[in-house]
């Protein structure tokens, strides 16, 4: 029944239906020929799988970085950047992906990302003379960081589906994003170097503090979310919610470039965003139901545990699952259906919830930027109208740095662990 | 006839989007109440977490057909992409129909949900509203998807499509 029914799935997937629809159908199409049980239980798994606070933290953080982002916050992080790095060899390039990272502070998304900072910055790399096939490569790649460096959504949905702390999740990611983030930037010096591409003068002391003025506002977002969730003061939800009214405050009050007139439109395409994502996790949900009610994760474990008990070893088979469930499915949906099945594996041999999390995200930012499926892709062929296959080969030597930093996240858990558990010893 | 299908098409965007705003709006406002009453008056909303909730799941069912008319629903479109024009067009026909059924499907047994849970009687946590009332938007999202495929099986198309952000 189950080969029967991932068949069917793929299937009305490759009709370009939408994944929710295709995952309900399926699981539908699925208990109504093969079992007894009432197909209202779609409904019902669907509802339960999206009825959840902890979710609602998604809609506001999409939300304050979209104020945010009309509110000016792209170019003064860019500004930002290209002072503190724009003179280094590869100093442009590095500024990206140093402005990628602070986006990724504000945003919890990956192709908010691309399209925000890779919008404004490959056609400048461009110009600087770099080719554009490594501007293209670079931003699909470090854009990807949105979902590591906190807030993320996939951390949220992450914590949802397994119910493991969202604060402690956020904490996790931030090590890895700084060493992914490094491996990037040590790239763009490299290939700099070797292209002989000229570098930005060092800034002076005044034009430092002027970047800095300008974009303090935008890095204060990130202190007032973690540091609320960190001092007790608000949970991940309601940190979101408060990062709205700042980021209100701060693109209508202190920069003035958000208007009022904006506000109707961002809050329906807020809506219709947080709508697109949580019908993928209602879907996957009522799918994810369907393979415990047939025993899969037990059945599963078993076999996988048959086959080793070796940490190590088990890691390396859910990079492997991770890295081709990536290419096929967004990541949204690959929570809900993958940790149900994994989490009971990784507690029998010893891994971290945390850390599984954050090596489920670095696989999954590694699935933004494979086809077929690769969202990070799409934008990156909508903001250079580039043919699909020319971004894709663009970003193949940035992911082998992808793949390294995997490797390193792997297998040096204290690079995610170490922060959530200093902070949860005092 | 085309004037009144010109009619529901305009109706049904309009309230889609109205609600998908009010919902984030809403559910904003009452978390940010929230935390202001408990920090600076020691009290709170009991409801406001239900409602906010409630607000985002409604959005999200009524957005299923406002997905569908803005494009901007997670799909795999690699299959598509790379077919020749007419072999994509009709296999996102099929798919539009496969949308069809499913958004009656949907309808129907949502709607059997409702109906259920009306004779249980149960009633939400916090506001002790029915929760069939609540239960409602889920046989109404069945019909406005349904009712969207075939406005776009009838060859109305709308906006160019916008990837989703994850």
């Amino acid at each position: 029944m189950l080969v029967a029914a991932f068949l069917l799935l793929f299937a009305v997937l490759a009709l370009g239906t939408p994944i929710f629809v295709a995952l309900s159908a399926t699981v539908m199409a699925a208990l109504g020929v093969h079992t007894d049980v009432p197909l209202e239980i779609v409904p019902q798994r669907m509802w339960a799988g999206i009825d959840s606070f902890t979710l609602m933290a998604i809609p506001f953080f999409l939300l304050s970085a979209e104020l945010m982002r009309v509110g000016g916050l792209s170019e003064r992080l860019i500004a930002l950047a290209r002072a503190m790095v724009g003179f280094l060899p590869g100093g442009l390039a590095m500024s990206g992906v140093l402005a990628c990272m602070f986006f990724a502070c504000i945003s919890g998304s990956s192709p908010a990302t691309v399209a925000a900072v890779g919008g404004i910055m490959i056609p400048g790399l461009v110009k600087s003379g770099y080719s554009l096939r490594f501007a293209t490569g670079l931003f699909t790649v470090a854009g990807s960081l949105g979902i590591l460096i906190p807030p993320s959504i996939t951390f949220i949905i992450y914590g949802a589906v397994t119910g493991a702390s969202i604060g402690a999740l956020f904490l996790a990611g931030v090590i890895p994003g700084l060493v992914i983030g490094g491996l990037l930037m040590g790239y763009c010096a490299i290939h700099s170097i070797k292209a002989k591409i000229p570098r930005d003068p060092m800034p002076g002391a005044r034009q430092f503090l002027k970047a800095i003025r300008e974009s303090v506002w935008c890095l204060g977002l990130p202190v007032v979310i973690l540091g609320g969730i960190y001092g007790g003061i608000f949970t991940a939800t309601e940190a979101a919610a408060v990062s709205v009214i700042y980021a209100f405050f701060v693109g209508y009050f202190v920069y003035g470039q958000l208007r009022l007139r904006d506000l109707g439109p961002i809050l329906r395409n807020t809506g219709l965003t947080t709508a697109v994502l949580l019908l993928v996790i209602a879907g996957a949900s009522a799918f994810s139901w369907l393979l415990a009610s047939q025993e899969i994760p037990q059945k599963l474990a078993a076999t996988v545990l048959s086959l080793s008990h070796e940490r190590w070893a088990v890691l390396l088979l859910f990079n492997v699952i991770l890295l081709i469930a990536g290419c096929f499915l967004e990541s949204a949906s690959a929570v809900v259906i993958f940790m149900p099945l994994m989490l009971p594996i990784a507690q029998q041999v010893g891994i971290d919830p945390i850390h599984l999390g954050v090596i489920f995200v670095v696989n999954m930012e590694i699935g933004m930027v494979t086809p077929p499926v690769g969202l990070n892709l799409m934008v990156a062929k909508m903001i250079t109208n580039q043919s699909f296959s020319a971004v894709t080969r663009s970003v193949l030597p940035f992911m082998v740095v992808m793949l390294i930093g995997l490797v390193l996240i792997t297998y040096v858990p204290p690079l995610s662990t170490l922060l959530p558990s200093l902070l949860s010893r005092q | 006839m085309a004037v009144w299908i010109d009619a529901l098409d305009r109706t049904l965007a309009r309230f889609e989007d109205m609600l998908l705003g009010a919902a984030i709006a809403t559910g904003t406002v009452l978390t940010c109440t929230q935390v202001v009453l408990r920090y600076v008056f020691s009290s709170g909303i009991d409801w406001s977490e239900e409602v906010t909730i409630y607000a985002a799941v409604w959005a999200a069912f009524v957005g299923a057909a406002a997905g569908l008319r803005l494009k901007s629903h997670l799909i795999v479109d690699a299959l598509v992409m790379w077919a020749p024009p007419r072999l994509s067009g009709v296999l996102a026909n099929a798919g539009l129909v496969v949308t069809l059924l499913f958004g009656c499907a949907f309808a129907w047994y949502s709607g059997s949900l409702v109906a259920r849970t009306q004779q249980l009687g149960q009633l939400t946590p916090a506001l002790q509203v029915p929760m069939w009332i609540v239960y409602l938007v889920m046989p109404l999202s069945g019909v406005l998807l349904a009712l969207r495929a075939l406005l776009l099986l009838s060859g109305r198309d709308s906006a160019p499509r916008e990837p989703a952000k994850t």
